[in-house]
């Protein structure tokens, strides 16, 4: 069950909601709870009841285990159950998600021919282990107080965040459900939640899986047969991806905040405009911020940090970042995207350093900051094409269409335009004999990437609009650039909501294909 | 105003939209499936329109069927199979599967005399429906869905354009496979020595048989060719693969059924013509001929006519051999007859 599809729209979401609100006027304290859990279950089961078998024994082992590194009387013993701990989630993680590729690669260098047969990966396993690991590794180190089976299995099912994040740390939401039956403010909550909700919804189904369609799919493909990508046709697929991600991925994060808003828990923010980053460094700060926290916390800090000089930072920036793109996918593109971050950060940090020594006063013009927005941007773009590429190859030929190593052929329509033509035309074509849009099928699709860029550079994010109503948990307090964007309880918003969801279910309704990407990682 | 006040209001217009939304298109009723009876063109978005299509209009307006991927699909004109009121059902990048809904659809809900089915390894070489252009929730869906837009979008593009998809009322699509590839490119993909395969799945073979069954069970003869693909590819084909596609194809029918097939010598004039094709796919001259031979095989079997092969003359270049001559728009239209306007006066077919 996905959070756009009609059926979590008009009869999950809703009868979860009703019976919670019943439930929070029951005596038995734990109801609200309980029910929680039971439709979290019901929702993990709804795409394979199997995979219950999984998450919930992981669940109590982990719980036992929290429960042992607790009460374990000496540090020794603490840390031997804390490795048991790693080692049981790392482990299910490798089997379910790397097992294949390992068993791959091992065949192709030793000439062997062992066959794991089909491994599916279970919905969301790897946001879940990490929470799971960042539990023990609290309880470890004492941060974590005694908290009931309940709550435990509740912070990691509770279903806005089970499948695709935001990865929420037990102490930002423990205490939430504590103070389930103490909330007061019903219509509030639905309203804004519904809200939030509702701008998730209309960037996953208007947005990305529009530029799915019409130009992410055909063009890596395309290029996954190995054929020649123009330059446009390049430009168009790998910019329509960058897009699609975000939205896709940012529109979720919005659904399961909005979603979790409506139960009055808060979630914590996993997107701040990562498009209007001026660096990479600010750029990891902004996308999937819930990733690159327990990034920072329970693998680059572990690792040493910078601790131990800046060598062994910059080394450990590296791994911590090629982990992470490992983390993503069980693939060798995985593993380029992961590594070229690691280097993007090994440099911008280096230069930030020279920067600080040599020109520790001056502020970035205007124009530089528009040129970082835009260098940022590209170096993304760039880390995206083998993120979504089939095959190192494929990402290659994207790239060589990129930047114009297989010329820049104009569409038949710009070549006779009367002076511009000529002027671009001269600037064109190898020899090539394919239409300049390659596997694009439309050209509209040039003017839709447009209107999405603006939209991500001027325009605020869902938690900026509603930012008055802490929607989010979130660090950022910046507000808006136009206040008149931000929420309010009128009936143009309430208009626009309408009509937005009208829109939403005409895209719901048409034989668009939806498939969330993270959900493969 | 009030979250509860906001929430209702919000609730208001969204339903006000959809309602409004969905009356519109009640009215124009795109597709016949509520009220309208009038000719149906295929704008865009084929498989869909086509599937939609086979719930009344095309059982309706039509005696026959020619079904089949692409291949049976870009220039097959079927008004040049004339004396017939044959719909061309054919999908781009149709498998057996989607052909299968389709054509239970209309076969369920008609009074069809024959349907003729367009054998190539692509239909069965994998199942299921592909992408979610084929689906029964397309039915109300056509009320409120991008649809009604898309195809409003494109009957604006087609303003003017003869022999576009807005001329074609019995399903003609006019479209060369792969714009951005020429002759000459596609000459280097058929011939860099690698063989052209194709998995043969047994789930997509018992889906063609599904139409053969159904077409038989409610007495619709059953006619299908195995598509004459150009010289070039033939001999890149895996011939294990092609031989076992035959045997797994040919078991399918039987007596009453009439199968022949294209790819043998006396199609060889239009197999070794580059000007027939576009790229594995015919070129508008090559559909003529291979519509031809389908006019001659049903006078055949139905009239009990007999007419010579369209290859008999023995042209050596029956599409003017250059590739691309034969790919255009060669032909007026106002020469063919609009199958629609033909009186149904064949006899129901026996079995």
């Amino acid at each position: 069950m996905i959070f756009s599809s009609p059926v979590f729209i008009f009869i999950f979401l809703p009868v979860v909601l009703l019976v919670f609100q019943l439930s929070l006027r029951l005596r038995y304290q734990h109801a609200p709870l309980l029910w929680l859990i039971s439709a979290s279950l019901f929702f993990y089961g709804w795409w394979n009841p199997i995979y219950l078998l999984l998450i919930v024994p992981l669940i109590i082992a982990n719980f036992v285990l929290g429960r042992i590194i607790f009460a374990a009387s000496t540090p020794q013993l603490r840390k031997l159950y804390l490795v048991a701990g790693i080692i049981l989630n790392l482990g299910t993680l490798i089997y379910y998600k790397y097992a294949g590729f390992l068993v791959e690669n091992i065949n192709a260098l030793a000439g062997t021919h062992f066959d794991m047969g089909l491994i599916v990966l279970p919905l969301g396993i790897s946001f879940f282990t990490f929470q799971k690991i960042a539990f023990l590794a609290d309880t470890y180190k004492g941060r974590v107080g005694r908290i009931s089976l309940a709550d435990y299995s509740l912070f990691v099912l509770f279903f806005p965040q089970l499948i695709a994040g935001p990865i929420v740390h037990h102490a930002e939401i423990v205490p939430q459900f504590k103070e389930l039956r103490k909330q007061s403010a019903l219509w509030d909550n639905l309203s804004i939640g519904a809200c939030v909700f509702l701008i998730g919804l209309f960037k996953k189904v208007v947005f990305a899986d529009t530029l799915s369609a019409y130009a992410v799919g055909p063009v890596f493909s395309g290029a996954a047969t190995d054929e020649y990508m123009t330059f446009l046709e390049a430009w168009g697929g790998v910019l329509a991806y960058t897009l699609q991600l975000y939205f896709d991925f940012s529109g979720y994060s919005d659904m399961a905040i909005g979603a979790a808003r409506m139960f009055g828990i808060r979630l914590p923010e996993n997107f701040n405009s990562p498009y209007k980053s001026k660096n990479i460094i600010d750029f990891w700060r902004r996308w999937h911020i819930t990733l690159g926290r327990f990034l920072r916390d329970y693998l680059y800090i572990a690792l040493g940090g910078n601790r131990s000089g800046n060598a062994r930072r910059y080394v450990n920036l590296f791994l911590t970042m090629l982990i992470g793109g490992i983390w993503h996918g069980a693939g060798w593109t995985f593993v380029v995207w992961g590594a070229l971050h690691g280097s993007y950060l090994m440099v911008n940090h280096g230069w930030r350093a020279l920067r600080e020594k040599f020109f520790p006063q001056r502020q970035p013009s205007r124009l530089g900051t528009v040129l970082s927005i835009g260098l940022t941007f590209l170096a993304v773009m760039v880390g995206w094409t083998f993120f979504r590429a089939e095959s190192f190859s494929s990402a290659m030929a994207l790239l060589a269409g990129m930047f114009g190593f297989n010329g820049v052929l104009l569409p038949a329509s710009v070549q006779s335009l009367p002076v511009l033509g000529p002027l671009l035309s001269s600037f064109a074509d190898f020899g090539t004999t394919r239409e300049a849009l390659g596997n694009i099928k439309d050209p509209l699709t040039f003017v839709f990437i447009a209107v999405m860029l603006a939209w991500c550079w001027a325009l605020p994010n869902a938690q900026q609009i509603f930012r008055p109503y802490e929607v989010a948990l979130s660090s950022d307090t910046s507000v808006p650039r136009w206040p008149a964007l931000v929420f309010q309880r009128t009936w143009v918003w309430a208009a626009t909501a309408g009509t937005v969801f009208a829109i939403c279910l005409l895209y719901l309704q048409s034989n668009i294909e939806q498939e969330f990407l993270y959900f493969d990682f | 105003m009030t979250s509860r006040k906001f929430l209702l209001l919000a609730a208001m217009v969204t339903l006000s939209l959809v309602l409004a939304f969905s009356a519109f298109n009640l009215w124009r009723d795109d597709f016949g499936l509520f009220w309208s009876q009038d000719a149906k063109p295929v704008y865009t978005r084929e498989k869909t329109t086509k599937y939609l299509l086979a719930h009344r209009y095309i059982p309706a307006k039509f005696e026959a069927l020619l079904m089949g991927p692409s291949y049976a699909d870009s220039f097959m004109d079927t008004r040049q199979v004339s004396g017939y009121r044959m719909y061309n059902m054919s999908m781009d990048g149709a498998n057996a599967t989607e052909l299968r809904e389709v054509a239970l659809t209309a076969i369920d809900k008609g009074d069809l005399r024959f349907i003729v089915i367009c054998l190539t390894p692509y239909i069965t070489k994998d199942h299921g429906i592909k992408g979610a252009e084929i689906s029964p929730k397309e039915y109300w869906g056509s009320l409120f869905s991008l649809l009604p837009i898309e195809i409003a979008s494109a009957r604006w593009d087609a303003r003017g354009k003869a022999e576009a998809r807005a001329a074609s009322t019995w399903g003609m699509t006019a479209f060369i496979q792969r714009p951005h590839m020429t002759w000459e490119r596609y000459m280097r993909s058929e011939t860099n020595g690698t063989n052209y395969t194709a998995d043969l799945d047994p789930v997509a073979v018992q889906h063609l048989g599904d139409i053969v069954t159904a077409a038989r069970a409610k007495n619709v003869r059953v006619f299908a060719y195995f598509y004459p693909y150009n010289r070039w590819f033939t001999q890149s084909v895996d011939q294990a693969m092609w031989q076992r596609y035959r045997t797994a194809v040919e078991a399918l029918f039987d007596k009453n059924d009439v199968v022949w097939d294209m790819t043998t010598p006396a199609y060889d004039a239009m197999r070794t013509d580059p000007g027939c094709y576009t790229d594995a796919h015919l070129s508008a001259a090559g559909a003529r001929i291979v519509l031809a031979d389908i006019k001659r095989i049903l006078d055949l079997h139905l009239k009990g006519e007999t007419a010579p092969s369209p290859l008999a003359a023995g042209e050596k270049s029956p599409c003017y051999g250059k590739p691309g001559q034969g790919s255009g728009f060669d032909r007026p239209a106002s020469a063919l007859v609009d199958p629609m306007s033909i009186q149904r006066t064949l006899p129901a077919a026996t079995g």
